[in-house]
């Protein structure tokens, strides 16, 4: 058996030390620092590994093999995934690095680690429909975090479960039916039951509207740590799966009508996540709806893909982790400041008085979802509106209307914070200068990145155009 | 490197401010780095003027074929006059602040003053709509978190959310307003706005404005009066000037009848502000609709195919506004400076405003010409009102208040006067001039009336006086009500109210019980439609 390959570095040593973890699990401290300092060196490695995966040490020539065999399947992670998997333990590594503050499962870092790695696997195993399992595995295993702490699993986690589970047997029952498929007609019955599968599979999968109903359930009782952590990670790596998907498949790419649906599958997404946001009145369920409009805009850039949508997405990645990363270390960390503070526009009032850069900072996480002008997401952002405006104005008038939506649950939030109620005043909403120097200077760091990428998105977010490098069928290089 | 040079003059002393009041705190050092940066930075306008146009590229995003964006400036003869104004105001603000004990008048302020203006000059230096709506967005994030910092102990916010919130709007109905601009012209900057596109840019300074629709959320803000924030409330302002200037002339090949009601909202808002103005209490509390009733003018102007000719209502705000907000304490004994302020809003034939006319009125006189002249009178006569009015006599001036206030509103006349001379090519022209002779007659009749009927707003007896007052009294009252948009709120309220019922009973189906089944049910709608459509030609 030949260890010197990348999946055994970025799958079967982040597995082992997992799994090393859970030994320590009770010593919270150190599990957290070894996931903190494994992801990390896992992340770095990826970044400086040499593309063709040959290198020389101390006068010493080491050469990986990029395939594993296992029980006559293969684990794949050619020279040119590395980006994609040194932006996976990054995330990994943002999470953990700031969970200690936070009173999440003491499972965390061992479970996050772990599903880090599967989730690189599921972009490695070959043939694909393996990748299917090892989906149902991350689910399950993220019941553990998702549950909060000492509670039985609520029905959020219950559906989520559902809806995951049912998505395993189309997309299983896709990859037996279009076997050998590539020498069938392209307009065949058989390659269109396999793409409605396929397309089905990952609605469930990803929750698209509206089969999202699970999701602000799921928020709403979890811990938005976790929350944002699972998810980031299912997003993130269901859209390369799903864009390995279209690369690989010639018979699925070149459907009429495949992208125009996945067009008009993400506007209306996006519309919905936009509206049942800002009519929502708690926030700790609206980063399911966030979630959601991402989910939108994804599916958009997917279904734009010819005309600049995959640069859109790739530019979106770090962005989107970083507002994420804001908008749950806000919130979890207001949460600890006041556990009386349920989450609720009411309970919210006047809170600027009392944490005001802890309001601005949820604000301002919103705002560069939103994709304020100089802020992260706006160069991906504004991508996808000049080509979707482009391309049909039916989309517009749906963009916008999005876009409204969000930007009047922002508006109602910012109200709210900043309206202390004057007949009954919070006791504990009257005492300032609870936040920390650290504090204060963590949430700054976040919003100045958060700046400079929107300002300077060719020096930030230009090597993540490097997510798109294996998708060479799909993407062609010029 | 001079352009640079003038923000780094505004900004390094910002910056210096901040440090040496967090570590020594000194009021006259202070306000002498203050002034000295803004005063330089205001020369260093002057040397810009002999390279006009001038084009800096500041940063490029890259490779080109996937962003095609550039964060450049240009300045040219469309916003070089209004660099020249914010600069000037600045100093005057500066200068001016230190004489008013009512005021809250410290070295953060100037600081904030500073920084603000650096970051307004962006804005009107932006050489595309995408580099303005960057710089937009971090002026209000600015202007956002120095309100809420300056109303923190005072506890009043309650318009701090309605005040951001337009500017939201307007940021991204300009991103897409580009969005539909780079349709025709991929990367377009300014001098490339299609006439398809023009309408929307045109919306998004109106919004920013206050005009259309009409707007005054900043009108209830009874902290924000004077001093440095004046800046706070010209920095919309100006770069929205600066866009409506940009506008291309062919605006009108448009639909003819979108351009006519937005036309016709226009004359509404200019004449509804300049009667506002006229019958308030005082130049502050009118300020709002001054702001509104100008900036519907240079609206008017873009409406009219003359944009470019808007800028010289943009710096009668600017600076004749400038000069008459900054006269706070009002001494009776200098009235006399803030009435040569009019010399910037009057449009007599070879002063500032003159080019102005043409654009307000139009090709050919007609009945929003006339409505126009009207409210350019109501504007004259309400700035000489407040000026005749002023009877305050401030005694406990400090010894260089008595120098440095007067001083501050001499600089905006002079610049004015500068402006007038080399402001831009023809810039001292004859104009319409029958348009001033008919305001200035107007305001002259209006004057003459009130003296012999002993009209005075401030008087008792000043309602029964005044024929028709009960009439007048409640058509204003109406329209105000009408133009508060209090009822476009309470409808707004009532739809959410009912959406968000809605909504509710959707998410009781959706998360209760049944749910699953009902994920299933849509699971089946979906399944079909994709069945039947994809896989069509």
């Amino acid at each position: 058996m030949n260890l010197m390959t990348t999946p055994a570095v970025w799958i079967f040593l982040p597995v082992l030390l997992s799994l090393l973890l859970v030994l320590v699990h009770r010593l919270h401290k150190l599990s957290i620092w070894i996931a903190c300092v494994g992801s990390l060196l896992l992340a770095v490695a990826a970044f400086v590994f040499p593309q063709d995966l040959e290198f020389t040490l101390f006068g010493q020539q080491f050469l990986f093999d990029d395939t594993f065999l296992i029980l006559n399947r293969a684990l794949s992670l050619t020279g040119s995934q590395l980006k994609t998997i040194a932006t996976l333990y990054l995330f990994s590594f943002l999470w953990n690095i700031a969970g200690i503050r936070f009173s999440v499962s003491r499972w965390f870092p061992t479970i996050s680690l772990a599903i880090t790695a599967l989730w690189v696997s599921t972009l490695a195993v070959e043939p694909f429909l393996y990748a299917a399992l090892i989906v149902e595995l991350i689910v399950l295993i993220s019941i553990i975090l998702l549950t909060p702490r000492g509670e039985q699993a609520g029905s959020g986690v219950m559906r989520y479960l559902v809806s995951q589970t049912i998505a395993l047997p189309f997309i299983l029952l896709s990859g037996w039916m279009v076997t050998g498929i590539e020498t069938a007609p392209s307009a065949s019955t058989l390659i269109l039951r396999g793409a409605v599968l396929i397309l089905i599979g990952f609605s469930l999968w990803l929750a698209i509207f509206p089969l999202h109903t699970w999701l602000p359930m799921l928020a709403e009782k979890s811990h938005p740590w976790v929350f944002s952590f699972v998810f980031l990670m299912q997003q993130s790596s269901l859209w390369l799966f799903l864009l390995k998907f279209l690369d690989q498949f010639a018979w699925l790419r070149n459907l009429n009508g495949l992208f125009p649906a996945m067009q008009w599958a993400g506007v209306l997404t996006l519309l919905a996540g936009g509206v049942l946001a800002s009519l929502q009145n708690k926030v700790s369920r609206i980063l399911a709806y966030l979630v959601l409009i991402e989910t939108g805009y994804s599916l958009l850039a997917i279904g734009l893909i010819s005309q600049g949508g995959g640069e859109a997405l790739a530019l979106s990645f770090l962005p989107r982790a970083l507002a994420y990363w804001q908008w749950a270390y806000t919130l979890s960390s207001i949460q600890q400041f006041a556990p009386e503070i349920d989450g609720s526009f009411p309970s919210l009032r006047g809170l600027f008085n009392r944490l005001p850069f802890h309001s601005m900072s949820l604000i301002l996480s919103l705002l560069s979802l939103l994709g304020l002008p100089a802020l992260g997401l706006f160069p991906a952002r504004r991508m996808l509106w000049t080509s979707g405006a482009g391309l049909t104005f039916h989309y517009t008038p749906l963009l916008g209307l999005a876009v409204a939506g969000m930007a009047l649950f922002i508006l109602r939030l910012m109200h709210t914070l900043l309206t202390a109620d004057p007949e009954s005043p919070s006791p504990s909403l009257s005492a300032p200068g609870e936040e920390s120097f650290w504090q204060i200077f963590v949430l700054s760091v976040f919003t100045l990145l958060s700046l400079l990428m929107g300002i300077l998105p060719h020096i930030f977010l230009n090597p993540f155009l490097g997510l798109l490098e294996p998708f060479i069928h799909l993407l062609p290089p010029n | 490197m001079i352009l640079f040079g003038i923000l780094g003059l505004l900004w390094l002393p910002a910056i210096a401010l901040t440090i040496s009041q967090a570590v020594k705190p000194n009021f006259a050092r202070s306000w002498f780095i203050a002034i000295a940066g803004a005063s330089l930075a205001w020369l260093g306008t002057f040397f810009l003027r002999l390279y006009l146009p001038m084009e800096v590229e500041l940063i490029r995003w890259l490779p080109e074929s996937l962003y095609q964006t550039a964060i450049a400036f240009r300045i040219d003869y469309i916003n070089w006059h209004y660099m020249v104004a914010i600069l000037a105001l600045c100093i005057a603000v500066i200068l001016t602040d230190s004489s008013r004990a009512s005021t809250n008048a410290t070295p953060t302020t100037w600081a904030a003053a500073l920084a603000l203006t650096g970051l307004n000059l962006i804005a009107v230096m932006s050489r595309g709509p995408l580099t303005m709506a960057i710089a937009w967005a971090i002026t209000d994030l600015v202007e956002l978190i120095y309100l809420l910092n300056f109303n923190r102990s005072s506890g009043s916010k309650s318009n701090i959310t309605a005040i951001y919130g337009v500017r939201l709007i307007s940021t991204f109905v300009l991103v897409a307003a580009t969005a539909v601009g780079w349709q025709v012209t991929a990367g377009l900057d300014f001098t490339q706005i299609p006439p398809t596109a023009s309408l929307l840019f045109l919306v998004a300074a109106g919004l920013r404005l206050g005009v259309l629709p009409l707007n005054f959320p900043m009108q209830n803000t009874p902290e924000i009066k004077r001093g440095t924030d004046l800046l706070l409330r010209f920095s919309p302002v100006v770069s929205a000037l600066v866009l409506i200037a940009h506008l291309p002339s062919e605006i009108l090949v448009l639909n003819q009848s979108l351009v006519s009601i937005i036309s016709i909202l226009t004359v509404l808002a200019a004449l509804y502000a300049s009667a506002m103005w006229l019958t308030r209490a005082d130049a502050n509390e009118g300020r709002p609709y001054w702001v509104v009733a100008l900036s519907a003018f240079a609206l008017q102007s873009a409406l009219n195919g003359q944009p470019e000719h808007s800028r010289v209502w943009g710096l009668a705000l600017l600076l004749t506004g400038g000069v008459l907000f900054l006269f706070d304490p009002p001494i009776r004994r200098i009235r006399f400076i803030p009435l040569l302020g009019l010399i910037g809003v009057l449009g007599v034939p070879f002063t500032l405003a003159a080019s102005g006319w043409s654009a307000i009125l139009g090709a050919q006189v007609s009945s929003a010409s006339i409505v126009m002249i009207l409210c350019h009178a109501m504007l004259v006569g309400g700035y000489l009102r407040y000026i005749v009015e002023a009877n305050s006599t401030v005694t406990g001036l400090e010894k260089y208040a008595r120098f440095t206030y007067p001083l501050g509103l001499i600089l905006l006349i002079q610049t004015m006067l500068v402006l007038n001379l080399v402001g831009w090519p023809g810039v001292l022209t004859l104009g319409t001039w029958w348009g001033s002779v008919a305001s200035l007659g107007l305001v002259l009749l209006g004057g003459f009336l009130s003296k012999k009927l002993g009209l005075r707003l401030t008087s008792a007896d000043f309602k029964e006086k005044v024929p028709f007052y009960r009439l007048g009294h409640r058509v204003l009252n109406a329209l105000r009500v009408v133009f508060s948009l209090d009822w476009v709120y309470a409808i707004a309220r009532w739809l959410f109210e009912r959406l968000s019922d809605v909504a509710g009973f959707f998410r009781q189906v959706l998360e209760g019980e049944a749910g699953v089944l009902w994920s299933l049910f849509f699971l089946l709608v979906i399944a079909t439609l994709i069945y039947t459509q994809v896989g069509q030609p």
